[in-house]
């Protein structure tokens, strides 16, 4: 899941521009799981917004299913026509999707999208995968070198890994290797940990523009 | 509602503090209204900022000691979100002034009192 | 939404403002809300019967009188007389709740109108339901294997209760639930309950000479999972075993004294169930860990006064904000100190040094002003906030009771539903003598011979089409009484679990939540009708 968080409400007042109709959208989706952007949070921004000494004329709250898919913003369309301005709750994909489907509109992130991650408790999430584009969980007993370890190293752990902690915040920060290591250990596995890893793909991960996932079994 | 001050309570603590504290014979300030819930772990941010939105001078929030809610951690959520809100309402540019929570004992009816009588104070209610 | 209008009532014998009340501006100001249909005024509701009602049947009714109405089963009366179901009458103590808290000059008519007006638009938008009771199911399981499991379940079955023991065994419930959870148990902890085994092994063929008690081995169990009524175990022969009840009955807690040779209450008292000597220098240190209760201050009492008559050891109790406030505590304070306990009440400069298991402590003593400095006592004692065994704790932890962060289930409310954990059914019993397993058998009878739980009052509902399923609520309530539903894919609330208090609909992102009878909606206009 798409992991993200308010930005301080002092920046988005900054960023707001003083218009006389302002819509707060929400996303019931990821965000509203991580708490950051759903029906609740909107309704309290948008109160935060009007006590603020800002001038805006009036703000509405709403909130859709999905701001990452066209299809719902049909119902929103009458809304964002009366409005000047919108201040999206959703992630850095649906703020976009936002801005290019209302393209008059300005469009103004609330959150700062953060990761993807799994939710490990109440109010605590964790990233999990960086999106590399070439998973390798099976070599390493499911748990992400990229992601894990604080280096992204392929072949670790380095010298900086004692007791189970990384070095780079031995109270907090978990060494991925040594996680890994136990897992294959559990898993009979620790032959993996002596093969070399090639040098990871990058051509697969953040490269050349946006990446683009296409399948022609299902595309029109 | 221009003037006035809220003061959320819950049954059990707060509700008991504030009865303490009329036996021991102080009064409210005029301009307090008081509202009654279960348990302050109800409280939500919709709830708080809507009222303040409304126009309420100030909200107080008066809960059970930390260690001593009927459901197990009701108050320590309430102040928690409370914390949130008030740093919400100060990096708007709003005085995260206007809302409070403190936890009493039944017993702690001065306590209360003098609580509430300083926070009036602080949002200017008096 | 209900349309049923709202008459409100008021006793006006007011003990305070008697007729001063102006009715009329009062029934004008209130008669321009619209919830409000009619207003009344009684004189003395406490003498005067409830006939004069009868003109409002079918309307919901809103009381305010004093604590008396209560008292003499007035407001039964009113409900009974005119139907009325929970959530169409509310009655509010004018007195206590509003006479009292104000100063004699204030506008009272104003404060009137504000006050049966928001306690007004919560019954306005209250629901009538019917009280609903669910009856926990028959079997009580007991788990644990240790002297205290079993003289639990003697206790149960000695009155005609029957009992399942699922045993622990010496190692720990293998593959499954837990040991993915919680690893491998440590073998080091259970070398020291060997010498209780003797004891453990006798009490073991009396309880198992009982009809109606039945042992479980320890691997058969495979998981379980939580219904409404109880908890169903599924066994590895494939058999569902519903219990209504459960009690675990922790042995010894091993992990404190491993690690700092210091000693908590629960494993002095398995010393002295094992008859060791406790010669020498003993220490108790209260307070420290965490504020020490008033029962357990009560058991370290009992314990001190009982090593001290037995080995003549020295015995010193040092203690902070420990109260004296359990019923028979102060005497045997008194006796304590006649025996010659020495008692020191510390300051905050307590220092405590451990030297690999030799301790010392130093500090202050509040009355004296002396400072006092123990060195390497013979016995540490300090009574943390934990009493379980880790394997229970495993167990306390699988049943999704509330811990705290080293997964203790609730230490801070034990105290005060002594047996009874977050999770209604599921109760703890401590090997802290027989003061535990009397009132353990109290609440469990009481348990087995209701005509059921009730259901809260405010019991949260979930909108199923706003739901997102995000698992805050299940995450948040205090009693877990919120679970997850594959089937309809919403949160879905264990009705028996849950208390009301709120939280899951406070967090709730989606306000998907809403408690019966206190909805989101009411409790704002509640607030907005008192400006
Ligand atoms: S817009 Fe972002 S937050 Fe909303 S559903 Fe899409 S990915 Fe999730
Ligand atoms: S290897 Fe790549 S795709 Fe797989 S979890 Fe790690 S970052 Fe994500
Ligand atoms: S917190 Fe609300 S949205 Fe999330 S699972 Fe519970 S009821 Fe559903
Ligand atoms: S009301 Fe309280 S006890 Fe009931 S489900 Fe919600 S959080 Fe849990």
């Amino acid at each position: 899941m798409i992991v993200a968080e308010q930005k301080p409400i002092g920046e988005i007042l900054k960023k707001l521009p003083e218009v006389e109709k302002l819509l707060v959208l929400g996303c019931d989706t990821c965000v509203t799981v991580c708490l950051a952007g759903g029906e609740k949070e909107v309704k309290v921004m948008c109160s935060a917004i009007r006590m603020a000494d800002k001038k805006i004329g009036e703000v509405t709250g709403f909130s859709i299913e999905r701001q990452c898919d066209r299809e719902f913003f049909k119902e929103i369309e009458a809304v964002v026509k009366e409005s000047d301005a919108i201040l999206s709750l959703a992630c850095g994909a649906g703020v976009q999707m936002l801005s290019d489907y209302f393209e008059g509109k300005l469009v103004i992130p609330g959150l700062n999208t953060h990761f993807i991650g799994s939710n490990e408790g109440a109010g605590y999430w964790l990233e999990r995968c960086l999106g590399c584009g070439d998973c390798m969980l099976d070599i390493t007993g499911g748990i992400c070198p990229k992601t894990r370890c604080s280096k992204g190293l392929m072949n670790g752990p380095c010298g900086g890994s004692e007791n189970g902690m990384c070095e780079i915040d031995p109270l907090n920060t978990e060494c991925g290797w040594y996680l890994i290591y136990e897992r294959l250990k559990k898993l009979n596995m620790l032959q993996n940990m002596m093969t070399n890893q090639p040098p990871r793909d990058w051509s697969r991960a953040h490269d050349g523009g946006p990446r683009k996932l296409l399948r022609e079994d299902i595309q029109p | 509602m221009e003037e006035s001050l809220l003061i959320i309570y819950c049954s059990e603590g707060g509700r008991k503090a504030l009865q303490k504290m009329s036996s021991e014979g102080f009064r409210l300030p005029s301009g307090v209204c008081t509202f009654e819930l279960p348990c302050t772990g109800r409280i939500n941010d919709v709830m708080l900022m809507e009222t303040l939105q409304n126009g309420v001078r100030g909200i107080f929030v008066a809960g059970c000691r930390e260690e001593n809610c009927k459901y197990l951690d009701g108050n320590k959520r309430a102040l928690r979100r409370i914390k949130r809100i008030k740093k919400l309402l100060s990096d708007a540019g709003i005085e995260g002034k206007h809302i409070e929570m403190q936890t009493f004992g039944p017993d702690e009816g001065k306590r209360l009192y003098s609580a509430i009588n300083d926070f009036a104070g602080k949002v200017g209610v008096s | 939404m209900n349309d049923k209008k709202i008459v409100a009532v008021l006793c006006d014998h007011g003990c305070r403002n008697g007729s001063k009340i102006k009715y009329d501006e009062l029934k004008t100001n209130l008669k321009k809300s619209e919830v409000i249909e009619d207003f009344l005024l009684v004189n003395k509701a406490c003498d005067s019967g409830v006939e004069f009602l009868d003109a409002y049947k079918g309307r919901k009714i809103l009381f305010g009188g004093c604590s008396l109405l209560e008292e003499r089963g007035i407001y039964s009366k009113i409900k009974e007389r005119l139907g009325l179901k929970n959530g169409e009458f509310r009655s509010f103590d004018v007195k206590a709740d509003l006479y009292d808290l104000y100063p004699d000059k204030v506008n009272l008519e104003e404060l009137l109108v504000c006050k049966i007006l928001s306690m007004g638009t919560l019954l306005y938008h209250a629901e009538p339901y019917e009280e609903e009771r669910i009856k926990p199911a028959e079997g009580i399981l007991v788990y644990g294997d240790g002297i205290t499991a079993l003289r639990t379940a003697r206790a149960l079955a000695e009155e005609d209760i029957s009992v399942e023991v699922l045993e622990t065994g010496e190692q720990f419930l293998s593959p499954g639930l837990f040991s993915q959870h919680f690893g491998r148990p440590d073998q080091r902890g259970l070398s020291s309950v060997v010498s209780a085994d003797e004891r453990r092994k006798s009490e073991r063929n009396r309880v198992a000479g009982f009809k109606n008690v039945r042992f479980l081995p320890s691997d058969a169990f495979l998981s379980f999972e939580t219904v409404e009524d109880g908890f169903v175990f599924t066994f590895k022969s494939g058999e569902k075993r519903k219990f209504g009840t459960v009690v675990i009955a922790p042995e010894r807690e091993e992990e404190q004294s491993r690690e700092t040779g210091a000693l908590n209450l629960t494993d002095l008292y398995g010393k002295i169930v094992c008859g060791e000597p406790l010669k020498g220098e003993v220490v108790f240190l209260l307070d420290y860990a965490a504020d020490t209760s008033p029962e357990v201050f009560k058991d370290v009492l009992l314990a001190g006064k009982y090593i001290k008559r037995r080995f003549a050891s020295e015995v010193r109790i040092l203690m902070k904000n420990a109260k004296v406030s359990v019923s028979g505590a102060q005497e045997l304070y008194d006796e304590c100190r006649e025996q010659g306990i020495i008692f020191f009440k510390y300051l905050e400069d307590l220092t405590l040094k451990n030297n690999y298991g030799d301790f010392e402590i130093e500090g202050t003593d509040l009355y004296t002003g002396d400072k006092f400095l123990i060195k390497e006592p013979d016995i540490l004692v300090i009574p943390g906030r934990s009493i379980l065994s880790p394997r229970s704790k495993n167990f306390a932890e699988a049943l999704e009771l509330l811990t705290i962060s080293d997964r203790y289930p609730q230490p801070d409310s034990l105290w005060r539903l002594p047996n009874e954990t977050n999770r209604p059914g599921v109760f703890v019993a401590y090997p802290t003598g027989d003061n535990s397993i009397a009132s353990l058998l109290f609440s469990v009878r009481a348990r087995l011979s209701t005509a059921g739980i009730a259901v809260n009052e405010h019991i949260p509902v979930v909108d199923e089409d706003k739901c997102v399923y995000c698992l805050t609520c299940v995450r948040v309530c205090p009693f877990k009484a919120m679970t997850t539903d594959s089937e309809s894919r919403v949160a879905k609330v264990l009705r028996t679990v849950c208390q009301g208090c709120g939280s899951c609909a406070a967090e709730c992102p989606a306000e998907a939540i809403q408690l019966r009878n206190l909805t989101g909606e009411s409790l704002y206009q509640g607030i907005r009708a008192l400006g």
